[in-house]
C-alpha cells in the first residue's frame, strides 16, 4: 500500500512507529459506521411462531445489524439486563430463539418461544 | 489526562463538550478497526458430514470478528443474519490467533437450505486485540444541541475519492456514529464493571478452558449468554473459562 493517509495514536504510543492496532484512527482501516439506532417493544407469545419486528433502513444494500433484547415482564430475567442477539436457550419445557436479519430495505428482529408444555 | 489531542464529533454535536458517545473519534479512545472483509462459501454437506471454511488473518493474536450468513442456493442471498443461520441456530465459529473457522454441519440452516447448496458468509475481522484498555470517560453528559448544517469530516478508504465516494466506502465520517471503545480485555470472574451509566453495545466471545480458540458457545448448552446492565456485563463462565470483550461507547437505551 502506498505510504500516505493519516493515523492518530493512543496516548503513550508513538504515532510514527506504533502498531496499527494501537492507533485510535488509521485511514488504512475502515471503521464500522452506524447510521440507525433505536428501541421498541414486542409481545412474544409462547406459540412457536416467529414474531417479527420490522424496521426500515432504506440503505439499498444489506447492512450489518447488532441488536439486544431484554425481558420487560421479567418472565425469566431481570428487566434491567440486556442480551445480545442471537440468543438461544434450550431450557426445561421451552426453547427460546431470538435472532436478527437484514435485507436491503429492512431490519428484522425475529423472536420465537417454543413452550413444550403448550 | 493532558488537554491535547484531536477529536471529531458526530454532525450536530459540539466536539468540545458533547458526551463521549457522540464522538466519531477521539485520541483519548480507540476505535474498532476492520482488518479485512472476506466473502466466503462452502457447500452444505450430506448427513454425517461437516465442511469447514478457514479464513487466514495472520494477526498472531486473538481478535474480534463478526460473521454474517448471507444465504444459500435454495434460500437466496437477499438477506443476512448476524452470527446465526436463517432459522436462528448460532453459527459454529472458532477464532484462532491466525485463522477463523466456520463449521457447517449437515443440519445447518435446517430445511431452508438443502444438502449440496452453496452457503455464503461475510466475515469482518477486526484489527484490534483484546489487550486490556481500562475504562475511561471524559464527558458522560448528553447532547449539546443539534445542527443540520452539512459540515464535518470524512476520510475515504484507499482507492475511493473522498469527495464523491459512497458513505460506506469511507474509513470514517462525522455523519455516522462509530465504534469507540470504552474498554476491552479478558475476564475470568464472570463480571466486568463498565460504569457507563447506560446500557452499552459490546462484542463478547467465550474461551472455554483448554481451548485455544474463541467461540459463541460455552459448549455446555449456552450461546452468547452475556447480560449487560448500566454498570456491568455478566457472563456464564465455568472455572477456567474466559470472556473476551470489547465494550463500546454506544448507548442502547
Amino acid at each position: 500500500m502506498s505510504d500516505y493517509g493519516f493515523r492518530i495514536s493512543r496516548n503513550g504510543v508513538d504515532v510514527k512507529t506504533g502498531d496499527d492496532k494501537d492507533m485510535v484512527v488509521n485511514s488504512k482501516y475502515a471503521n464500522l459506521k452506524g447510521t440507525l439506532s433505536g428501541s421498541g417493544s414486542v409481545e412474544v407469545a409462547r406459540d412457536s411462531a416467529d414474531h417479527t419486528v420490522t424496521i426500515a433502513h432504506n440503505l439499498g444494500y444489506i447492512p450489518i445489524v447488532q441488536a439486544f433484547w431484554n425481558d420487560y415482564d421479567e418472565f425469566h430475567f431481570l428487566n434491567t439486563e440486556y442480551y445480545p442477539l442471537p440468543f438461544y436457550r434450550l431450557g426445561v419445557g421451552e426453547e427460546i430463539n431470538f435472532r436478527v436479519k437484514a435485507d436491503a430495505t429492512n431490519i428484522y428482529l425475529i423472536f420465537k418461544i417454543n413452550d413444550f408444555d403448550v | 489526562m493532558g488537554d491535547y489531542g484531536a477529536a471529531v464529533s458526530q454532525k450536530g454535536y459540539d466536539v468540545k463538550n458533547c458526551a463521549d458517545r457522540f464522538l466519531v473519534y477521539s485520541s483519548a479512545f480507540s476505535n474498532l478497526k476492520i482488518n479485512s472483509v472476506s466473502s466466503v462459501s462452502t457447500t452444505k454437506p450430506t448427513t454425517g458430514n461437516t465442511n469447514t471454511i478457514t479464513i487466514t488473518h495472520n494477526l498472531g493474536y486473538l481478535a474480534p470478528v463478526m460473521v454474517v450468513y448471507n444465504g444459500s442456493t435454495t434460500l437466496g442471498v437477499n438477506s443476512s443474519f448476524l452470527f446465526t443461520d436463517s432459522i436462528g441456530s448460532v453459527l459454529s465459529i472458532k477464532i484462532y490467533t491466525n485463522t477463523i473457522e466456520i463449521i457447517v454441519g449437515d443440519d445447518f440452516d435446517g430445511s431452508a437450505s438443502a444438502a449440496g447448496d452453496t452457503v455464503y458468509f461475510t466475515v469482518y475481522s477486526f484489527l484490534d486485540s483484546f489487550d486490556t484498555i481500562a475504562a475511561s470517560s471524559i464527558n458522560t453528559g448528553t447532547s449539546s444541541g443539534s445542527s443540520s448544517t452539512d459540515y464535518g469530516i470524512r476520510v475515504s478508504k484507499a482507492g475511493f475519492d473522498v469527495k464523491s465516494c459512497d458513505d460506506k466506502d469511507c474509513a470514517f465520517s462525522s455523519s455516522f456514529f462509530s465504534n469507540i471503545v470504552h474498554m476491552k480485555g479478558v475476564d475470568d470472574t464472570g463480571e466486568v464493571t463498565h460504569d457507563l451509566g447506560y446500557i452499552p453495545a459490546f462484542l463478547g466471545f467465550y474461551k472455554v478452558s483448554g481451548n485455544s480458540f474463541l467461540s459463541l458457545e460455552d459448549y455446555s448448552g449456552y450461546f452468547m449468554t452475556f447480560a449487560v446492565n448500566t454498570s456491568t456485563i455478566t457472563s456464564n463462565l465455568d472455572t477456567g473459562d474466559e470472556f473476551y470483550y470489547v465494550i463500546l461507547k454506544q448507548k442502547l437505551v
